[in-house]
């Protein structure tokens, strides 16, 4: 008798059997491509430069194994442009500064030391308000301004700019660029200006190498202070560790434009500032040298960039920055394919063409690189 | 024999059963209207070569864009029975799984596909005879056809005909039908060189895998293994795809083709949840062959669909939904033509593309971009760039580790968007929004949020609206000069939570909570918490110094939740480094403070609750007490304040209500606050003032603001130099507004 399978006995053979190589073999390539979409499934996109920098970093002091710039490099501006607040430098100046305070007629505002803590306060009103100082930002070519940081209620971290800052200039202090002469209301007037997380980024980011940032929350302990070598440089490990057979040009082949850029993103892009504000009437816009430098015949007519008269590697003392010699570079009466001075000077051309402009009513000024012929009326702005 | 009422009565049976899912998946059903063709995709950056579903560009699919959903969910049964019908004709437990799978998942444009491959199944079976040999083939030309016309998921529709042709295993069609397959795809590569719109659509189905397209623009490109919401439906998909393999005939075990087939439509299923339905669909079409039932094997099929039922009203209880299978009330939407501007808009999520491409709001919006991969593809890196951007409010360059450079500003210049459309569960990047000097809130509901650009001139009236209407909402004053309606709109809880959440996230608790009054789920409970966070930050960094009624409130309720289990991981990591800004640090490592985040915000050195004015200015023989019975409010410790005021000798009557404030509703804390103060018998003035100012805070939040006023005037009088003399002086020039 033969007897073909019914149903229940198909079912049961094909159960019973051992897994069939089609099957695992369905399994298998499912799973693959199950483990292939979730590994493709986030874009990695590039990512903003300071919060990767850490990755592939190369200890600095072994710049100059190699390089001579970087011997000179710490003494910049740059390099110390972030400094953390119990620092040997911001200490003196807040001992200063606290001192100052004392003097002043009012006296409301105090800086004391509470165990390595430097807490500001300001008494108004019978209230005193109190923050904690942080960081001290700037590295004293101009002027020093102090931070505190604050949590807000979702862990991003903001900024309080402290209403104090110490200028070079006078050597002393006085109200923080940018703040009301008169303290504002409220219980932070005395003490300084908030900023929102956002704008916290923004200001720390552009004095720092590295600055760890999650959800708007900073981590105060890993962020690299000051702008240094491998800010600009990119991560450095991998030309450290093959000495210096594997290289990255990352300044080189930059166009005119593009070089500048690099510096304008700190320094601000002209395209970024409203039209209305770049006039050569305005001078809040001369802390901002590019700005100035690309509306300038100078840059237009040339291949000018920042480093055509500034080596970031020097400071602006070592390298003769106030020197003749950027100008001649182009302007040398005795070369006959250049122009002159039309007013017949042989020499100060810093104060005729880039006068330093102070901003606003604080002590500091800065050179204007917006280079032009100036009309009388605007040698004091 | 069958009789044609045994051989109807299963379709419609499992008609019905799927018509009630669908149905019930709408609440609004018998109102509501969807639309089954796409929106021509005419975007800021669309090429013009873009390939547009041909009725749709010729105008003849009016009345498509509009069908109400009681219609489309009439015809979605009937097809979806259709097609279990081609593999199995009874009403049985395979059925009622396929029915339910494909019930849950379909989508107004998934129908004309559907339609499809239906007919598709229906036509590609072989027959002996030649002449109807000749006619099915044309007909299932005729389908390609219909699909190509109609939908834009066409070349899923083709490839399943190519799939079916080649299977065909009667000789002499064999040869023709594999004629028409090669030809048909010659046809779709030399379109490639005549029309890259058209054949760029045809590879939608696939072209998703290699254009690596950002699944947080468009979350329906996610593999449905990374949406929970989705499992059970895999889970019912593979139990019957592998049961089904399991139980094949012998006439089918040695077909490669069958297993290549299967394999690559549930690679497309398994890759995107956008094509699962229609993978589904196509599985059920190269399976129609299979007859067999393995599921009748089980000799209790009522065991079976009594789990179903548990399992459902397991799903049921668990959720905050109001019923598992009627899915969300679709969201109220702000109506956009109702403001007097127009612009570009960036959308965050491009599943929503068709609200914006419907004719009415078209006329004034356009889109920079939609869901169109096909068309956009290439674009969608930069556009999720600049999103990025814009969550982080990056609106200056910055340099990227590609040496090429971020900020959003360019780019939202040069594509001049002047409206930027985020969800409004993102609350991330409503924050960071929230602070730009650029974006502002223009509209609130269920769905999005929509920011405006301020320098856009057509923009202000209604950004000047919402910003009336946002700012009533969170210091309600005698002036009342804006139309709520085109700012915010709620349908449901949901909504409300939604709008809620926004609100607490743009640093707006008071408004936030006005919208969950009444809203005592999970979900409700844990936005209130995050809103009196909100307060207790507020009041701490304008004062120094912590609220024992919000920060109380706040920390008690977290405490709470915490031990309920309401919070996820990820919340409770950001919540932790909350509480250690308010100086709450032991507290923030219970709660799973990193141990690299420990130590960043040492509290100030001088210790506040010592020498402030309030409850702790009594000095003397209370002074200890109640600096520890302040400390266990500020830490939001219940059982430690219950503990002392046990002890304690005196009535403390404030603390008394404070320590019950946590979960207490605020019009009887108001009332129990405000009952004590009448009665005087706080006695220092320091304390009495304190204590008014507290009933300022929850008269505000129940929306009282006269009594706000009177509370916060009275607390002046009282206590002039309270510690919260800044924030109280803020509260009140905000609420005390003439015209």
């Amino acid at each position: 008798m033969t007897s073909s399978p019914d149903s229940t006995d198909t079912f049961r053979w094909n159960l019973t059997s051992s897994i069939s190589k089609s099957a695992l073999l369905f399994l298998a390539i499912l799973s693959l491509f199950v483990v292939f979409r979730f590994n493709t499934s986030d874009v990695i996109l590039p990512a903003d430069r300071l919060q990767t920098l850490n990755s592939g970093w190369a200890d600095e002091k072994r710049c100059a194994d190699c390089h001579e710039q970087a011997e000179t490099f710490w003494e910049t501006g740059h390099a110390n442009t972030l400094q953390r607040v119990d620092d040997v430098d911001s200490k003196e100046l807040l001992e200063k500064l606290d001192i100052f305070l004392s003097d002043q007629p009012s006296n409301t505002t105090k800086v004391k030391n509470h165990d390595g803590q430097f807490v500001a306060s300001y008494e108004h009103d019978g209230v005193e308000s109190q923050v904690r100082l942080d960081w001290c930002l700037g590295s004293g070519t101009h002027a020093r301004t102090w931070v505190g940081t604050l949590m807000d209620s979702r862990g991003a971290t903001d900024l309080l700019e402290f209403r104090w800052s110490w200028y070079h200039g006078i050597d002393g202090f006085d109200i923080t660029p940018g703040q009301p002469l008169k303290a504002d209301p409220g219980y932070f007037g005395g003490l300084g200006v908030l900023f929102d997380a956002p704008k916290t980024r923004k200001c720390l980011g552009c004095h720092a190498s590295y600055l760890p940032i999650k959800d708007g929350h900073i981590d105060q302990h890993h962020i690299k202070p000051g702008v240094t070598c491998q800010r600009c440089h990119g991560p450095r490990k991998a030309h450290v560790e093959s000495d210096g057979d594997v290289r990255d040009y990352s300044w080189r082949n930059l166009d005119q434009m593009e070089s500048v850029n690099r510096c304008a993103e700190c320094h601000r892009r002209a395209e970024e500032q409203k039209p209305s504000e770049i006039s050569p009437q305005n001078s809040a816009i001369t802390r901002f040298q590019p700005v100035g430098l690309v509306q300038s015949p100078c840059f237009k007519n040339s291949k000018m960039t920042c480093l055509t008269c500034h080596d970031p590697h020097l400071s602006p003392q070592a390298q003769d920055s106030m020197g003749l010699w950027q100008c001649l570079q182009c302007h040398d009466e005795l070369n006959e394919l250049h122009t002159g001075c039309s007013a017949g000077h042989l020499d100060q051309c810093f104060s005729c063409h880039m006068p330093k402009v102070k901003m606003g009513e604080s002590p500091v000024a800065f050179r204007d690189h917006w280079i032009r012929i100036r009309r009388q009326s605007e040698q004091q702005p | 024999m069958s009789t044609p009422s045994t051989v109807v009565s299963p379709l419609v049976k499992i008609a019905m059963v799927s018509a009630l899912i669908i149905l019930g998946r709408n609440s609004i059903w018998l109102v509501d209207s969807v639309r089954l063709v796409p929106a021509i995709s005419g975007c800021v950056l669309s090429p013009s070569s873009a390939w547009q579903v041909p009725v749709v560009q010729a105008g003849f699919a009016d009345l498509l864009t509009s069908v109400p959903y009681s219609l489309y969910a009439f015809f979605s049964a009937f097809v979806i029975a259709g097609l279990v019908r081609l593999i199995t004709k009874e009403t049985n437990l395979t059925a009622l799984l396929a029915v339910g799978s494909l019930s849950l998942f379909v989508q107004p444009l998934d129908l004309f596909p559907m339609i499809c491959l239906l007919l598709l199944g229906m036509f590609s079976v072989s027959s002996g005879n030649a002449q109807r040999s000749a006619l099915r083939l044309t007909m299932i030309l005729l389908v390609a056809l219909g699909a190509i016309l109609f939908t834009l998921d066409f070349g899923f529709v083709l490839l399943l005909l190519i799939l079916t042709l080649l299977e065909c295993t009667d000789q002499r069609n064999q040869r023709i039908r594999q004629v028409i397959a090669i030809s048909i795809i010659t046809a779709i590569a030399v379109s490639a060189g005549l029309s890259t719109g058209f054949f760029n659509a045809c590879l939608r189905p696939v072209s998703w895998v290699w254009l690596n397209i950002p699944t947080e623009l468009l979350p329906s490109l996610q593999s449905p293994l990374q949406q929970k919401q989705l499992w059970p439906s895999l889970g019912v998909l593979a139990a019957f795809v592998f049961s089904v393999w399991f139980t094949r005939p012998p006439e089918l075990q040695g077909e490669k083709r069958i297993f290549l087939s299967l394999l690559l439509i549930s690679l497309i299923g398994i890759g995107s949840s956008h094509y699962l339905l229609l993978a589904m669909c196509g599985l059920i079409i190269l399976l129609r062959r299979i007859s067999l039932d393995p599921l009748k094997q089980f000799n209790h099929p009522r065991l079976a669909m009594l789990a179903i039922f548990i399992a459902a009203g397991f799903a049921f209880w668990k959720t905050d939904k109001v019923a598992v299978l009627a899915g969300e009330t679709p969201p109220r939407l702000v109506d956009p033509t109702r403001w007097q501007t127009e612009g570009n808009v960036i959308l965050m999520n491009l599943e929503h593309s068709s609200d914006w491409q419907t004719q009415k709001v078209s006329r004034q919006y356009k889109l920079v971009l939609d869901d169109r991969w096909d068309i956009f593809g290439n674009d969608y890196h930069d556009y999720v760039e600049v999103c990025r951007d814009l969550h982080d409010v990056r609106v200056n360059s910055y340099l990227k580790d590609d040496l090429t450079w971020g900020g959003y500003k360019r780019r939202v210049e040069k594509w001049e968007a002047s409206l930027l459309v985020v969800e409004s569960s993102q609350w991330a990047t409503i924050r960071g929004l929230s602070v730009s000097p650029e974006w502002k809130v223009m509209s609130i509901d269920g769905r999005r949020t929509i920011f405006g650009l301020q320098e856009v001139p057509s923009n202000l009236e209604q950004l000047t609206q919402a910003n009336r209407a946002i700012m009533f909402l969170e210091w309600p004053n005698k002036i009342r000069n804006f139309n709520l309606d085109e700012t915010i709109v709620i349908g449901s809880d949901h909504d409300a939570r939604m709008i809620a959440n926004a609100l607490c996230a743009m640093r707006l608790p008071y408004a936030g909570m006005r919208f969950i009054r009444n809203d005592f789920s999970r979900q409700g409970e844990k936005i209130r918490t995050s809103c009196y966070l909100e307060l207790a930050h507020r009041v701490h960094r304008h004062s120094g110094r912590g609220s024992l009624l919000d920060q109380f409130r706040a920390v008690a309720r977290l405490r709470d939740e915490y031990a309920r289990g309401l919070w996820a991981k990820k919340e409770l990591a950001l919540i932790a480094i909350s509480l250690q800004g308010l100086g709450l640090e032991q507290l923030a490592i219970e709660f799973g403070l990193e141990p690299e985040e420990r130590g960043q915000w040492i509290s100030k050195s001088r210790d506040d609750s010592s020498e402030q004015n309030g409850l702790t200015s009594n000095k003397g023989d209370q002074a200890l007490f109640r600096d520890q019975f302040q400390q266990a409010l500020l830490s939001g410790d219940v059982q430690a304040c219950e503990a002392l005021l046990a002890e304690s000798d005196e009535r403390m009557l404030l603390e008394r209500v404070l320590t019950k404030s946590w979960n207490a509703k605020p019009s009887d804390l108001l009332g129990g606050m405000s009952q004590i103060l009448k009665e005087e018998k706080l006695g220092q003035a320091s304390v009495q003032g304190e204590a008014f100012f507290y009933v300022g805070c929850v008269a505000l939040e129940i929306g009282e603001f006269e009594q706000a006023i009177g509370a916060f005037n009275r607390s002046q009088q009282l206590a002039p130099d309270l510690p919260f003399k800044s924030i109280r002086e803020l509260y009140l020039s905000q609420i005390v507004q003439e015209k």
